[in-house]
């Protein structure tokens, strides 16, 4: 650490506001690398201690700033596609197939283990959505503001669905709803991925809010909730489903640019822990 | 020049100075005002959470070393980074150039 002086106090400050960082250590490591060559260079050019210290720390920015962008940047992606985001396109793939096959055989198995396994099928849906979400974030580096909350709303809805009572599944559907189609709206934005598959994903979730509501007033109106047509019911899932796994197919299509980053780095893994193996000279 | 200027382009010219070799968090800043004229100038502190997060992406890989009694991480490019970086350029160059056809084109003639 620097010596008493102005970047010794700011790199405490920032050692502070970073603290909620993994990596606060290297971070500051680095600001304090940065700074101390700066001044250093101030120094030679004539420049007092006291003054190139704060030019130093003026040019690199307030530990505010500095630790807002770091917390920021730090949920980001690069906006390209990755092995992780091909393996989310992968998932969000495989989603509706898990909800199809897992629906259809827990209606038509009412028991035993077939019917467990189909059981497993749709809680597995889940989290594949959850991880293909994650992905479609990651592939767009970020998404805006919204997303994280949007992504949060996705997670606890299934929490709701353990509730008994038509509530509770409107409430599930709601918060569903809301979270994929902020996704959907913010990818749109973005433009990165093709628009049908965007606009079916977007438009699964309105028409879930559209036959909710529809559900809610008429189980209002004191008939029950269940007697809309099965069809009705099941067109938004239908549709999301296909725009999600659209999507999927196409985060899985594209070439991931650390491909050879990967390769390389299990490769260079395996000589770090078989030194004397000669096998490994041929990988 | 703004920072939300820059925003969505700042992973490009990152990857394009670290191309030519590897470099510190400085050096890349200097790189980046020096190929500028100083026209970007961002608060340096800014630079590192991009560095930082290109490389959790893949595209770029560092290593410590100690230089003058200091740690000092230099960033290189990945192969990844590479091609990403290629990538880039090319989705920059498309978008320059028709942009630029429409704002370097001469002006409609307007009626005497």
């Amino acid at each position: 650490m620097a010596h008493d002086g102005l970047i010794a106090a700011y790199l405490r400050e920032l050692r502070y506001s970073l603290a909620a960082l993994g990596d606060a250590d290297d971070c500051v490591a680095e600001a304090e690398d940065h700074l101390l060559e700066v001044a250093e260079r101030l120094l030679a050019s004539g420049r007092t201690r006291p003054e190139a210290e704060a030019e130093a720390v003026a040019r690199f920015g307030s530990a505010a700033l500095v630790a807002r962008v770091c917390i920021s940047e730090s949920g980001r992606g690069a906006a390209v596609p990755t092995i992780r985001t091909r393996q989310a396109g992968l998932a969000a793939l495989v989603a509706p197939t898990l909800v199809v096959v897992g629906q259809t055989g827990n209606l038509s198995i009412e028991r035993g283990v077939a019917h467990g396994v189909f059981i497993a099928l749709l809680v597995a849906a889940f989290p594949a959505l959850l991880f293909g979400l994650w992905g479609l974030r990651a592939r767009h580096g970020g998404l805006g503001p919204l997303v994280p909350a949007a992504f949060v709303l996705a997670l606890v809805s299934p929490i709701l669905s353990l509730a008994a009572g038509w509530a509770a599944f409107v409430a599930f559907v709601v918060l569903l709803s809301l979270a994929v189609g902020v996704f959907a709206i913010e990818m749109l934005r973005a433009s990165v991925l093709p628009v049908v598959p965007l606009v079916l994903f977007a438009a699964g979730p309105i028409c879930a809010l559209g036959v909710t509501t529809l559900a809610a007033g008429v189980t209002v109106a004191g008939e029950d909730g269940g007697d809309i047509p099965l069809v009705v019911t099941l067109t938004p899932v239908g549709i999301t489903a296909v725009g999600l796994a659209w999507l999927g197919w196409r985060l899985w299509r594209e070439p991931a640019v650390d491909h050879d980053a990967s390769r390389r780095t299990v490769h260079h893994n395996l000589t770090r822990r078989r030194p004397t193996s000669t096998t490994t000279a041929h990988l | 020049m703004r920072a939300d200027v820059l925003k969505g382009h700042l992973d490009l010219l990152l990857l394009t100075i670290v191309e030519d070799g590897a470099k510190h968090g400085y050096a890349v800043i200097e790189e980046l005002r020096r190929r500028t004229d100083g026209a970007i100038d961002l608060p340096e502190g800014t630079i590192y959470p991009a560095l930082h997060r290109l490389e959790c992406a893949g595209l770029l890989t560092s290593e410590w070393h100690e230089v003058n009694g200091r740690r000092r991480r230099s960033y290189s490019l990945t192969s990844g980074g590479r091609h990403a970086a290629r990538e880039k350029r090319r989705e920059w160059t498309a978008f320059a150039s028709t942009v630029q056809r429409v704002v370097g084109a001469p002006a409609w003639p307007t009626m005497a």
